[in-house]
């Protein structure tokens, strides 16, 4: 690279460069709060992550442990048959339970009889027979009949189970046959035509969309972040931090659009759902008053205030009129002077895709349940627009908005079967909240959030 | 760089707020001026300088070690006047053409004028002239790094150049006939 330094070039370097001066001390002052604020912030989040992931940890184990409970007795007399080889005592007393529930199996069983049996249960790896007595059904096919007690069972074991009455079984197969006797598994010796329990469908697809109420909270974070907008508008705006916040707060107000996008639902328990999808979020507000100006040589862009950032007008789109009536064309080349349009509206748009991640707890019976859901969602930034409402007219693209992002989110829903157990209708009022400033600028944090009520119609496996 | 620094950077790493403070002590003094030539007031360079050391605290592990750590962080807070820049300095009125005044030595004066004084002058030019002729001047850039910084054509990098020049030296012409010293001020 060449420069060619005229004189004046080198008085001025000279003159300022290696030039020492001090800065006020209350600018490490507010360095240091910035950096407690940062921190902080990372903290938070931490927290937060810690807390999500408790959250799923806690699910989870509590979506298992509901899903074992119905084999409680499976675990009792496993951990009876592998810790307890030797107490014979505690063994027999299970399976004077189970020959209870037998005996009364006798009502449902015509021409069965009772009949008391020795089994020898055989536990493998230890090589260890052990012994108790149970008061099985008899069939005219089985001394035990397996099928009355409406268990499934691998073909081995029921042939094995059933003519020597000594049962060579496995560890694993021993938790089964357990089963078979204990009175909170379940399993209950009614007759052969009714089904043992309802197998639970875990697995859900659907597709969401919601009416969407959209606005944002804005931070001024040390700066008077639109000296613009100070200087040509000091009737609402001043000098002030807290006017230039309040400036924006005049000017702004939600905005109504829409979310939409598909769901897949993983029922952990009765009660616990883990849920993700992918949804297309729009954010954003309405702004009153519009303020166009353009750089230096009027070669650039012109650049129009909103709190998300500045947008960028991309061409010509046509032209605009102000409150004197002075019609303003809207292009790149045009020279003009800042414009406000108190009767006009500009719609500020800031669509996200995002893929949430989010646990739903269900209160309720099976067929209408109420639910909490909360969770969080990486959230890429598809497009950052601005148009004019009443005449549609686009302007432009928002230019410092973040392409990543992570929005919060949390609501308490409806849930409700609908033709049949297959298709669940959903409703939720949901609000959703960026946990980062969207725009890039660091002197202007704008936290967009939404209300949303969000319905969905779901498949089920 | 000293052992010194090499502590105090490897402790900011560690977000230790007293190296912290200690390398603001150490390097403000000489950032501040720099924020004062690339903005228009006090104002605007203490944020500069805010946002700067924020960010140098925040990506101070990026830094490599290669090349002069001053220089890095001289590098991050133009960086940060040039993103201000260019979001806020766009309404600012562009002076009048000056006629070309003929370059003329100043070496008589260089020694006499103070930073404060010649940043009385800098700042009397427009945003964009500033930025265009510090980006220049004290920065060596070529027209086409200026151009692609402010996202100017080279056209325009060149005739906001000839035009800041030009009101600088009519601006240091100015002061010293008003003065009529300068012969006094001659070393």
């Amino acid at each position: 690279m060449t420069t060619e330094k005229k004189n004046i070039d080198i008085l001025i370097k000279k003159g300022l460069e290696g030039a020492v001066k001090s800065p006020p001390p209350y600018v490490w002052d507010k360095i240091s709060a910035s950096l407690n604020t940062v921190k902080s912030g990372r903290k938070l989040l931490i927290y937060w992550l810690a807390a999500a992931s408790f959250t799923l940890l806690i699910g989870f184990s509590a979506g298992y442990y509901l899903a074992m409970k119905k084999n409680t007795g499976i675990n009792n007399i496993e951990n009876i048959a592998k810790n307890n080889n030797d107490n014979q005592e505690i063994i027999n007393k299970q399976a004077s339970q189970a020959a209870d529930i037998s005996d009364n199996n006798q009502e449902h069983s015509q021409n069965t009889k009772t009949d008391k049996k020795e089994i020898a249960l055989i536990n493998k790896p230890e090589s260890k027979t052990k012994k108790f007595t149970l008061s099985p059904t008899k069939t005219e096919k089985s001394p035990i009949s397996i099928q009355a007690l409406n268990i499934s069972t691998p073909k081995a074991i029921e042939k094995s189970a059933v003519l020597p009455l000594i049962a060579d079984i496995p560890n694993q197969q021993l938790a089964f046959h357990a089963d078979l006797y204990y009175p909170e598994s379940g399993i209950q010796p009614q007759n052969n035509n009714e089904k043992p329990h309802q197998k639970r469908n875990k697995i859900s697809i659907g597709t969401n969309i919601s009416p969407v109420i959209a606005y944002r909270s804005i931070q001024n974070t040390g700066s008077n972040f639109y000296d613009l907008a100070n200087a040509s508008r000091n009737s609402l705006a001043g000098n002030s931090l807290e006017s230039d916040k309040s400036y924006f707060n005049t000017i702004e107000s939600p905005r109504l659009t829409y979310t939409g996008g598909f769901g897949i639902d993983y029922s952990v328990s009765h009660r616990i759902t883990i849920s993700s999808g992918i949804n297309l979020s729009n954010y954003g507000y309405n702004s009153m008053e519009i303020f166009v100006s353009e750089d230096n040589n009027a070669l650039n862009n012109k650049i129009i205030n909103s709190s998300a950032g500045d947008i960028l007008v991309e061409e010509s789109r046509g032209s605009l009129q102000d409150d004197l009536g002075k019609t303003f064309m809207l292009s790149q080349s045009s020279y003009g002077s800042a414009l406000f349009l108190s009767q006009e509206k500009m719609n500020v748009n800031l669509s996200f895709i995002e893929i949430p991640l989010s646990i739903k707890y269900y209160f309720g019976g099976t067929s209408q349940k109420i639910y909490v859901n909360t969770g969080i969602a990486p959230s890429f930034l598809a497009s950052g627009s601005a148009e004019l409402k009443s005449q549609q007219i686009k302007l432009g693209k928002i230019d410092a908005v973040k392409s990543y992002n992570t929005v919060g989110f949390a609501g308490i829903g409806y849930s409700s079967f609908i033709f049949n157990n297959k298709f669940r209708f959903c409703i939720e009022p949901r609000l959703r909240y960026m946990l980062n400033p969207v725009s890039k600028i660091d002197y202007i944090r704008n936290y967009p959030y939404s209300f949303s009520l969000t319905t969905g119609l779901f498949y089920t496996f | 760089m000293t052992e010194d620094l090499n502590d105090i950077i490897k402790d900011c790493v560690s977000g230790k707020r007293e190296a912290q403070a200690q390398l603001y002590q150490m390097f403000s003094p000489r950032m501040y001026p720099v924020c004062l030539y690339y903005t228009k007031d006090q104002t605007e360079a203490e944020d500069v300088l805010h946002d700067g050391f924020i960010k140098v605290f925040k990506y101070v592990s990026q830094y490599k070690g290669s090349g002069s750590f001053e220089g890095w962080i001289r590098r991050i807070m133009i960086n940060t006047a040039l993103e201000r820049f260019r979001t806020q300095n766009y309404l600012y009125p562009v002076d009048d053409v000056f006629d070309y005044i003929n370059d003329q030595g100043y070496d008589n004066i260089i020694s006499n004028i103070t930073f404060d004084e010649l940043l009385d002058i800098v700042k009397e030019l427009s945003p964009q002239y500033r930025m265009v002729f510090n980006l220049y001047a004290l920065e060596d850039m070529s027209h086409n790094d200026i151009s692609e910084k402010l996202g100017i054509s080279v056209g325009t990098s060149k005739s906001n150049l000839s035009r800041a020049r030009a009101i600088l030296q009519e601006k240091v012409a100015k002061k010293y006939q008003i003065d009529k010293n300068l012969n006094k001020l001659v070393v």
